[in-house]
């Protein structure tokens, strides 16, 4: 879950990158990139050298791009570079969460997780996907996790839509009710 | 042994699994970012509407009071100890609402209409939004209907008609409430119901009010709305426009009802603490910057509304009445500045207002009334006829002896005419007091108003006015009950009632008994 502040600072880059990405036909190339950057941004030793107030800015943003390597085009590297300047680096995770997110509202795509409480039958799947992508009116793609609490049944997570149908739900339910 | 709650009972329990419903169904759900001071800060919650009552782990809600880009500002209505960082919160698609109609009457709840009083649960059938937009211009009525406080001093110099909002203002510890308390004990029986919401008073004084009400038998029509001291803000925040929710119920259906506003400065403060809390940015005393909407909003909510309004509201089952929700909002100064923030605002969206004063309530004079300050601005529309044409005077009679006491302490000798007036003032004055806990009817008070105004009290003690005073209320109950009868229930004046009134005093004070 993102944080609130960092998402404010990261969401006028990822609306940028996602329009030039847009504009030269290459979404699938910078959510790589993106996610690639990401993924440095939280590396640990990244961290230290991020968070070192020793080192210059331009030392910051080389270094990044050193690890990086030849991951990121020349307009990526930009656009570390201006995220460095600004001292955004921080909030690579975030705009490219936002990307995802963009991304996925662009191609009428949502990401939806279920959570069972026994590994669902790929026959199971498919029918839950279907009814899924007719309620929801879009296009989906399934993420699946299997938590033996549950006891029984699934939650369908959909962005914020939460539709639980577990028997821990349930019950939760019930005892709240016995209890006011 | 284990002791069992009369809840535990199989049957009940029974009934509550049978009720339950279990299908699952799409909701909108987020995640608590941060807790603090009552506020919580929700990441997530996408759908959720402005004032939408949210759903925390434990049976908790929320309100949601400040939507953002990512997230949502809240505050608990409850207990906000036991959340955490991290918990779900959950949309209930629903805007907050309190349980309304005929059974809350004689009961006391907090500001989410929970019953706080021990007498068991509340069977209302049903239940209406907090936050509502009053009637329009269209559904309106002049006021002209009077209400009985049975104060003299109040429904002879700043009357109160039913759908009036009358400002009741002063000092703390001066008797603001005691004027509110009175005024519902007067209604005994006149069928109005009345909405009493204390807001941030301390428990203990509520509790007396409740026992002093129970005491008069005042509790059978009044609701009590109790958001004490201990409570969130955000409770304190609510009650007022809870209680105004349960007073409408009537108004709407062509009854009266009033509702007092015990009082407005604190709910303002605790506004002022959810306003800071959720960082909207602080203006004038720190308040936010709609705290005058804060108030105006609620007090247009109290309306005389007309007969179609009914009728349409009622759908054709209430016709030809009228209905009205009256308000006597309160509002503490701090010593005697009328011009701070808060009172300021409620001054001039009210009708009138009552001005307490401290030196009054110190020299004696109770209720503290400074009649120079106060006013009723529709109240002479709606003023018993007897009681207008013979309280005129004390008005007048009053202004004229202020003036005239602060002119005559340099003069050792007075003309006749001066004397005169300022012990004619005096007497008024004198007159004017009345003691708690004992509202007067129109007859009573048009006896003692003929009797200042005829001039029958000048020959009587200024100490022994009161006594005066009872003791001819007490002759003409047991010697003229017929005459009294007669006003209260047509309430007019004419020769018949005048001469009538002329002979009894005339035979009291032949008496000399008091």
């Amino acid at each position: 879950m993102a944080e609130t502040s960092t998402s404010t600072a990261a969401r006028p880059y990822a609306k940028a990158a996602f329009e030039f990405a847009r504009g030269q036909q290459a979404l699938e190339a910078w959510s790589g990139m993106l996610s690639t950057a990401a993924l440095v941004a939280v590396d640990a030793n990244v961290k230290a050298v991020l968070d070192n107030p020793k080192l210059s800015t331009e030392h910051k943003v080389g270094t990044f791009l050193n690890v990086c390597g030849e991951a990121l085009d020349d307009s990526a590297r930009n656009f570390i570079r201006t995220l460095g300047e600004q001292d955004r680096l921080a909030a690579l995770p975030s705009v490219a969460e936002l990307f995802e997110a963009q991304k996925a509202e662009q191609e009428q795509r949502v990401e939806v997780t279920l959570v069972s409480a026994f590994a669902l039958e790929s026959e199971q799947e498919e029918k839950l996907a279907t009814a899924l992508r007719k309620r929801l009116n879009r296009d989906i793609s399934i993420t699946t996790q299997v938590d033996s609490t549950l006891l029984g049944g699934v939650i369908i997570r959909a962005g914020d839509t939460v539709i639980d149908g577990s028997v821990r739900g349930k019950l939760a339910r019930l005892s709240e009710a016995l209890n006011s | 042994m284990q002791q069992l709650n009369p809840s535990e009972i199989s049957d009940i329990i029974k009934q509550r699994i049978e009720k339950l419903d279990v299908a699952s169904e799409a909701r909108n759900q987020g995640t608590i970012v941060s807790v603090s001071d009552g506020i919580v800060q929700i990441h997530g919650l996408a759908d959720v509407m402005f004032g939408e009552m949210i759903e925390f782990p434990g049976g908790v809600f929320g309100m949601a009071l400040n939507l953002e880009r990512d997230s949502v500002g809240a505050v608990v209505l409850g207990d906000y100890l036991q959340l955490e960082e991290g918990m779900t919160a959950q949309c209930t698609g629903r805007i907050l609402e309190v349980p309304v109609g005929p059974e809350m009457v004689g009961r006391v709840v907090d500001a989410l209409g929970n019953p706080i009083d021990g007498k068991g649960p509340i069977d209302a059938k049903l239940t209406d939004a907090v936050e509502k937009v009053a009637p329009g211009v269209i559904a309106r009525e002049p006021v002209d209907q009077p209400v009985q406080t049975g104060l003299k001093s109040i429904d002879a110099m700043v009357p109160i008609g039913r759908g009036q909002r009358e400002l009741i203002i002063g000092d703390r510890q001066i008797g603001k409430s005691a004027i509110a308390i009175d005024a519902i004990i007067n209604q005994k029986g006149k069928g109005i119901t009345c909405v009493y919401v204390a807001v941030g008073q301390k428990q203990s004084t509520i509790a007396n009010v409740v026992r002093k009400l129970e005491e008069h038998g005042a509790m059978e029509h009044t609701i009590i709305v109790a958001a004490g001291a201990s409570d969130p803000a955000a409770m304190l925040f609510l009650a007022p426009y809870a209680g105004c929710t349960m007073g409408e119920y009537f108004r709407d259906r062509g009854e009266d009802a009033m509702i007092v506003y015990d009082d407005l400065t604190k709910q303002a403060w605790a506004y002022r603490q959810i306003s800071l809390l959720l960082k909207r940015p602080p203006g004038r005393e720190a308040y936010p910057g709609d705290v005058f909407y804060l108030h105006s909003r609620l007090l247009e909510r109290s309306a005389r509304v007309n007969a179609d309004y009914v009728e349409q509201f009622t759908k054709g089952e209430v016709k030809g009445k009228t209905g009205s929700l009256t308000a006597l909002p309160i509002i503490e100064t701090q010593g005697g500045d009328v011009s701070a923030f808060v009172p300021t605002n409620v001054i001039s969206i009210t009708d009138g207002q009552i001005f307490l004063e401290t030196s009054l309530f110190n020299s004696g004079i109770r209720p503290s009334i400074n009649a120079g300050l106060s006013v009723s601005r529709v109240g002479g529309a709606a003023q018993t006829k007897i009681i207008k044409k013979l309280g005129g005077g004390v008005r007048l009679a009053l202004a004229q002896y202020r003036e005239l006491a602060a002119f005559s302490q340099f003069a050792s000798d007075l003309d006749e005419a001066t004397r005169k007036q300022l012990e004619h003032g005096q007497r008024v004055t004198e007159l004017m007091k009345q003691k708690q806990y004992s509202p007067m009817s129109v007859a009573d008070m048009a006896i003692s108003l003929f009797a200042a105004n005829e001039g029958y009290l000048d020959d009587v003690d200024v100490a022994k006015v009161l006594g005066f005073e009872k003791a001819l209320l007490d002759f003409m109950r047991s010697e003229h009950a017929d005459l009294l009868d007669k006003i209260n229930q047509s309430g007019g004046y004419d020769d018949e009632i005048k001469n009538g009134l002329k002979a009894g005093v005339e035979k009291f004070k032949a008496t000399q008994s008091w």
